[in-house]
Protein backbone atom coordinates (compact mmCIF):
# COMPACT_ATOMS: atom_id res chain seq x y z
CA UNK A 1 0.00 0.00 0.00
CA UNK A 2 1.68 2.90 -1.13
CA UNK A 3 0.90 6.03 1.24
CA UNK A 4 2.73 9.33 1.44
CA UNK A 5 4.84 10.18 4.51
CA UNK A 6 3.44 13.78 5.13
CA UNK A 7 5.59 14.08 8.73
CA UNK A 8 9.05 13.16 9.29
CA UNK A 9 9.67 10.15 10.47
CA UNK A 10 11.41 11.27 14.14
CA UNK A 11 8.13 12.88 14.86
CA UNK A 12 7.07 11.37 18.41
CA UNK A 13 3.93 8.91 18.70
CA UNK A 14 2.74 11.24 21.08
CA UNK A 15 2.77 14.09 18.89
CA UNK A 16 1.15 12.23 15.94
CA UNK A 17 -1.55 11.31 18.29
CA UNK A 18 -2.31 14.82 19.59
CA UNK A 19 -2.27 16.14 15.87
CA UNK A 20 -4.36 13.18 14.72
CA UNK A 21 -7.09 14.25 17.39
CA UNK A 22 -7.04 17.79 16.33
CA UNK A 23 -7.94 16.61 12.59
CA UNK A 24 -4.73 15.50 10.87
CA UNK A 25 -5.49 12.92 8.24
CA UNK A 26 -1.73 12.99 7.87
CA UNK A 27 -0.80 11.91 10.99
CA UNK A 28 -3.62 9.21 11.02
CA UNK A 29 -2.06 7.91 7.50
CA UNK A 30 1.54 7.73 9.99
CA UNK A 31 0.25 6.41 13.27
CA UNK A 32 -1.18 3.48 10.95
CA UNK A 33 1.96 2.54 9.42
CA UNK A 34 3.94 2.85 12.29
CA UNK A 35 1.84 1.44 14.93
CA UNK A 36 -0.56 -1.20 12.97
CA UNK A 37 3.17 -3.43 12.30
CA UNK A 38 3.96 -3.71 16.16
CA UNK A 39 0.11 -4.53 16.95
CA UNK A 40 0.28 -7.13 14.13
CA UNK A 41 3.71 -8.40 15.11
CA UNK A 42 2.36 -9.42 19.12
CA UNK A 43 -0.86 -10.62 18.33
CA UNK A 44 0.74 -13.12 16.14
CA UNK A 45 3.26 -14.64 18.52
CA UNK A 46 0.68 -14.38 20.93
CA UNK A 47 -2.16 -15.74 18.58
CA UNK A 48 0.36 -17.75 16.27
CA UNK A 49 -2.82 -17.12 13.55
CA UNK A 50 -2.38 -14.81 10.94
CA UNK A 51 -6.12 -14.05 10.52
CA UNK A 52 -7.01 -13.30 14.03
CA UNK A 53 -3.67 -11.29 14.21
CA UNK A 54 -5.13 -9.08 11.59
CA UNK A 55 -8.53 -8.31 13.69
CA UNK A 56 -6.49 -8.02 16.51
CA UNK A 57 -4.54 -5.21 15.29
CA UNK A 58 -7.25 -3.96 13.64
CA UNK A 59 -9.28 -3.86 17.38
CA UNK A 60 -6.13 -2.37 18.73
CA UNK A 61 -5.58 0.14 16.41
CA UNK A 62 -9.52 1.57 16.45
CA UNK A 63 -9.22 1.68 20.10
CA UNK A 64 -6.38 3.75 19.64
CA UNK A 65 -8.56 6.42 17.50
CA UNK A 66 -10.96 6.31 19.62
CA UNK A 67 -9.06 7.43 23.10
CA UNK A 68 -7.09 9.79 21.08
CA UNK A 69 -9.06 12.89 21.29
CA UNK A 70 -9.29 11.76 25.47
CA UNK A 71 -5.38 11.23 25.55
CA UNK A 72 -3.71 13.08 28.29
CA UNK A 73 0.10 13.90 27.51
CA UNK A 74 2.94 12.51 29.89
CA UNK A 75 0.58 9.91 31.36
CA UNK A 76 1.95 7.04 29.31
CA UNK A 77 3.39 6.56 26.73
CA UNK A 78 1.45 5.66 22.97
CA UNK A 79 3.47 2.53 22.44
CA UNK A 80 3.00 1.14 25.82
CA UNK A 81 -0.61 1.44 25.73
CA UNK A 82 -0.86 0.02 22.55
CA UNK A 83 1.04 -2.89 23.61
CA UNK A 84 -1.21 -3.36 26.75
CA UNK A 85 -4.49 -3.27 24.61
CA UNK A 86 -2.83 -6.37 21.94
CA UNK A 87 -2.45 -8.21 24.94
CA UNK A 88 -5.32 -8.19 26.47
CA UNK A 89 -6.93 -8.50 23.29
CA UNK A 90 -4.90 -11.07 22.62
CA UNK A 91 -5.70 -12.77 26.00
CA UNK A 92 -9.13 -12.79 25.44
CA UNK A 93 -9.01 -14.77 22.33
CA UNK A 94 -6.94 -17.46 24.08
CA UNK A 95 -9.60 -17.86 26.38
CA UNK A 96 -12.23 -18.23 23.82
CA UNK A 97 -10.25 -21.26 22.49
CA UNK A 98 -8.37 -22.29 25.45
CA UNK A 99 -6.81 -25.82 24.94
CA UNK A 100 -6.91 -25.65 21.42
CA UNK A 101 -3.78 -23.94 20.62
CA UNK A 102 -1.57 -25.90 23.14
CA UNK A 103 -2.64 -28.67 21.63
CA UNK A 104 -1.77 -27.59 17.68
CA UNK A 105 1.24 -26.19 19.29
CA UNK A 106 2.22 -29.01 20.79
CA UNK A 107 1.53 -31.18 17.37
CA UNK A 108 3.69 -28.84 15.42
CA UNK A 109 6.84 -28.92 18.29
CA UNK A 110 7.28 -32.46 18.65
CA UNK A 111 6.30 -33.38 14.98
CA UNK A 112 8.44 -34.47 12.55
CA UNK A 113 11.05 -31.56 11.74
CA UNK A 114 11.78 -30.01 8.15
CA UNK A 115 14.98 -31.75 6.61
CA UNK A 116 17.84 -30.43 8.04
CA UNK A 117 19.10 -28.83 4.27
CA UNK A 118 16.19 -26.76 4.05
CA UNK A 119 15.81 -25.21 7.44
CA UNK A 120 16.66 -21.67 7.24
CA UNK A 121 15.57 -18.72 8.55
CA UNK A 122 11.96 -18.56 7.70
CA UNK A 123 12.34 -22.18 9.24
CA UNK A 124 14.12 -21.20 12.70
CA UNK A 125 11.36 -18.16 13.21
CA UNK A 126 8.55 -20.48 12.26
CA UNK A 127 10.21 -23.09 15.41
CA UNK A 128 10.62 -20.30 17.75
CA UNK A 129 6.38 -19.34 16.68
CA UNK A 130 5.37 -22.82 17.08
CA UNK A 131 7.58 -23.05 20.89
CA UNK A 132 6.41 -20.01 21.49
CA UNK A 133 2.87 -21.51 21.58
CA UNK A 134 3.12 -24.16 23.54
CA UNK A 135 4.50 -21.87 26.48
CA UNK A 136 1.89 -20.85 29.10
CA UNK A 137 0.46 -17.58 27.76
CA UNK A 138 1.92 -14.90 30.56
CA UNK A 139 5.80 -16.86 30.19
CA UNK A 140 4.73 -16.00 26.39
CA UNK A 141 3.71 -12.61 26.50
CA UNK A 142 6.93 -11.91 28.90
CA UNK A 143 9.14 -13.82 26.48
CA UNK A 144 7.72 -11.90 23.26
CA UNK A 145 7.92 -8.91 24.52
CA UNK A 146 11.66 -8.86 25.75
CA UNK A 147 13.52 -10.58 23.45
CA UNK A 148 11.52 -9.67 20.04
CA UNK A 149 9.85 -7.07 20.56
CA UNK A 150 13.27 -5.53 22.58
CA UNK A 151 11.57 -4.25 25.39
CA UNK A 152 13.07 -3.29 29.01
CA UNK A 153 12.13 -5.18 32.19
CA UNK A 154 10.41 -2.03 33.68
CA UNK A 155 8.47 -1.12 30.39
CA UNK A 156 7.18 -4.85 30.36
CA UNK A 157 6.07 -4.86 33.77
CA UNK A 158 3.78 -1.39 32.85
CA UNK A 159 2.70 -3.57 30.00
CA UNK A 160 2.02 -7.04 31.94
CA UNK A 161 0.85 -4.85 35.39
CA UNK A 162 3.12 -6.74 37.40
CA UNK A 163 6.23 -5.91 39.00
CA UNK A 164 9.70 -5.67 37.49
CA UNK A 165 11.17 -8.73 39.28
CA UNK A 166 7.73 -10.79 37.94
CA UNK A 167 8.97 -10.28 34.56
CA UNK A 168 12.10 -11.72 35.27
CA UNK A 169 10.76 -14.92 36.41
CA UNK A 170 8.53 -15.04 33.59
CA UNK A 171 11.25 -14.58 30.80
CA UNK A 172 14.04 -17.00 32.21
CA UNK A 173 11.49 -20.19 32.90
CA UNK A 174 10.07 -18.98 29.28
CA UNK A 175 13.77 -19.12 28.23
CA UNK A 176 14.45 -21.98 30.02
CA UNK A 177 11.39 -23.88 28.27
CA UNK A 178 12.01 -22.58 24.63
CA UNK A 179 15.69 -24.31 25.12
CA UNK A 180 14.52 -27.30 25.70
CA UNK A 181 11.43 -27.16 23.23
CA UNK A 182 14.24 -26.27 20.57
CA UNK A 183 17.20 -28.33 22.05
CA UNK A 184 16.32 -31.11 19.92
CA UNK A 185 15.83 -29.41 16.86
CA UNK A 186 19.46 -26.92 17.44
CA UNK A 187 21.25 -30.53 17.48
CA UNK A 188 19.45 -32.41 14.75
CA UNK A 189 20.46 -29.35 12.48
CA UNK A 190 23.85 -28.91 13.91
CA UNK A 191 23.26 -25.49 15.62
CA UNK A 192 25.34 -26.58 18.91
CA UNK A 193 28.75 -24.97 17.93
CA UNK A 194 26.79 -21.11 17.54
CA UNK B 1 26.01 -31.93 31.10
CA UNK B 2 22.73 -29.77 32.09
CA UNK B 3 22.73 -26.68 29.95
CA UNK B 4 23.20 -23.08 32.22
CA UNK B 5 20.75 -20.23 31.64
CA UNK B 6 23.79 -18.91 29.66
CA UNK B 7 23.66 -21.67 27.38
CA UNK B 8 19.74 -21.22 27.19
CA UNK B 9 20.75 -17.56 25.69
CA UNK B 10 23.16 -18.25 23.61
CA UNK B 11 21.21 -21.38 22.40
CA UNK B 12 17.75 -19.33 21.79
CA UNK B 13 19.85 -16.48 20.07
CA UNK B 14 19.37 -17.51 16.26
CA UNK B 15 15.71 -18.43 16.97
CA UNK B 16 15.09 -15.03 18.33
CA UNK B 17 17.05 -13.23 15.99
CA UNK B 18 15.63 -14.67 12.81
CA UNK B 19 11.83 -14.15 14.67
CA UNK B 20 12.65 -9.99 14.67
CA UNK B 21 14.43 -10.25 10.75
CA UNK B 22 10.67 -12.02 9.79
CA UNK B 23 8.12 -10.46 11.47
CA UNK B 24 4.76 -10.14 9.92
CA UNK B 25 3.68 -7.76 7.44
CA UNK B 26 1.08 -5.64 8.15
CA UNK B 27 -0.69 -6.27 4.23
CA UNK B 28 -2.07 -3.27 2.14
CA UNK B 29 -5.92 -4.79 3.33
CA UNK B 30 -5.53 -4.41 6.81
CA UNK B 31 -3.30 -1.38 6.42
CA UNK B 32 -6.40 0.28 4.28
CA UNK B 33 -8.85 -1.13 6.94
CA UNK B 34 -6.97 0.61 9.87
CA UNK B 35 -6.45 3.77 8.13
CA UNK B 36 -10.52 3.54 6.99
CA UNK B 37 -11.51 3.16 10.79
CA UNK B 38 -9.05 6.17 11.36
CA UNK B 39 -10.36 8.49 8.99
CA UNK B 40 -13.95 7.78 10.04
CA UNK B 41 -13.46 8.59 13.82
CA UNK B 42 -11.69 11.91 12.99
CA UNK B 43 -14.95 12.24 10.62
CA UNK B 44 -17.19 11.71 13.52
CA UNK B 45 -15.67 13.67 16.04
CA UNK B 46 -15.54 17.69 15.37
CA UNK B 47 -12.07 18.82 15.07
CA UNK B 48 -10.55 21.98 15.33
CA UNK B 49 -8.66 22.76 11.91
CA UNK B 50 -4.94 22.59 11.61
CA UNK B 51 -2.35 23.96 9.78
CA UNK B 52 -3.01 27.57 9.96
CA UNK B 53 -6.50 26.72 7.40
CA UNK B 54 -9.25 29.25 7.40
CA UNK B 55 -12.66 28.18 9.54
CA UNK B 56 -14.62 26.69 6.54
CA UNK B 57 -17.78 28.63 7.79
CA UNK B 58 -18.12 31.90 9.55
CA UNK B 59 -20.09 34.73 10.07
CA UNK B 60 -19.81 37.12 6.91
CA UNK B 61 -17.98 39.88 6.29
CA UNK B 62 -19.08 43.41 6.41
CA UNK B 63 -18.89 43.78 2.65
CA UNK B 64 -21.12 40.27 2.72
CA UNK B 65 -23.75 42.14 4.77
CA UNK B 66 -23.73 45.35 2.67
CA UNK B 67 -23.91 43.16 -0.43
CA UNK B 68 -26.40 41.38 1.09
CA UNK B 69 -28.94 44.84 1.58
CA UNK B 70 -28.13 46.41 -2.17
CA UNK B 71 -24.80 48.34 -1.82
CA UNK B 72 -24.44 51.37 0.13
CA UNK B 73 -27.75 52.87 -2.10
CA UNK B 74 -29.58 50.17 0.05
CA UNK B 75 -28.55 50.84 3.44
CA UNK B 76 -29.50 54.86 3.03
CA UNK B 77 -32.64 53.66 1.79
CA UNK B 78 -33.30 51.18 4.76
CA UNK B 79 -31.73 54.23 7.20
CA UNK B 80 -34.51 57.02 5.55
CA UNK B 81 -37.20 54.28 6.03
CA UNK B 82 -36.15 53.04 9.56
CA UNK B 83 -36.20 57.28 10.54
CA UNK B 84 -39.34 58.19 8.58
CA UNK B 85 -41.05 55.29 10.11
CA UNK B 86 -39.79 56.90 14.17
CA UNK B 87 -40.96 60.20 13.17
CA UNK B 88 -44.23 58.97 11.99
CA UNK B 89 -44.69 57.47 14.76
CA UNK B 90 -43.74 59.98 17.39
CA UNK B 91 -45.81 63.05 15.29
CA UNK B 92 -48.97 61.28 13.92
CA UNK B 93 -49.50 61.96 10.07
CA UNK B 94 -51.89 65.37 10.74
CA UNK B 95 -48.25 66.59 11.50
CA UNK B 96 -45.97 65.07 8.64
CA UNK B 97 -46.11 68.50 6.60
CA UNK B 98 -44.17 70.41 9.35
CA UNK B 99 -42.18 67.47 10.44
CA UNK B 100 -40.64 67.05 7.19
CA UNK B 101 -39.11 70.48 6.74
CA UNK B 102 -38.12 70.20 10.62
CA UNK B 103 -36.22 66.97 9.55
CA UNK B 104 -34.66 67.35 6.65
CA UNK B 105 -34.42 71.13 6.47
CA UNK B 106 -33.07 72.01 3.33
CA UNK B 107 -33.24 68.59 1.07
CA UNK B 108 -35.58 69.69 -0.82
CA UNK B 109 -37.36 66.74 -0.31
CA UNK B 110 -41.43 66.37 -0.94
CA UNK B 111 -44.00 63.80 -0.07
CA UNK B 112 -47.71 63.73 0.43
CA UNK B 113 -49.23 64.43 3.50
CA UNK B 114 -50.47 61.39 4.40
CA UNK B 115 -48.52 59.28 2.63
CA UNK B 116 -48.63 55.91 3.86
CA UNK B 117 -46.53 53.09 2.63
CA UNK B 118 -46.18 54.34 -0.98
CA UNK B 119 -45.32 57.87 0.11
CA UNK B 120 -42.42 56.68 2.79
CA UNK B 121 -41.31 54.21 -0.26
CA UNK B 122 -41.04 57.67 -2.41
CA UNK B 123 -38.82 59.22 0.35
CA UNK B 124 -36.45 56.56 0.06
CA UNK B 125 -36.02 56.56 -3.82
CA UNK B 126 -35.55 60.71 -3.68
CA UNK B 127 -33.02 60.27 -0.77
CA UNK B 128 -31.39 57.31 -2.90
CA UNK B 129 -31.41 59.69 -6.11
CA UNK B 130 -29.73 62.18 -4.23
CA UNK B 131 -26.79 59.52 -2.91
Amino acid sequence: MVMAFDLPDDTSDEDLLARFAAGEAAAARALTLRLTPVALRVAQRMLGDAAEAEDVAQEAMLRLWRIAPDWRPGVARVSTWLYRVTVNLCTDRLRRRRGVALEAAGDVVDGTPAAVSTLIEADRAAALEAALMSLPERQRQAVVLRHIEGLSNPEIADILGIGVEAVESLTARGRRALAALLAGRREELGYGDD
Amino acid sequence: MAMTERDDDRALEPFFAAARARPPEAGPDLLARVLAEAEAAQAARPMPARDGAAPAAGLPGGRGIIGMLGGWGGIGGLLAAGLAGLWIGFTGTGALGTASSELWGSAGVTFDADPGADGVFSLVLDLEAEA
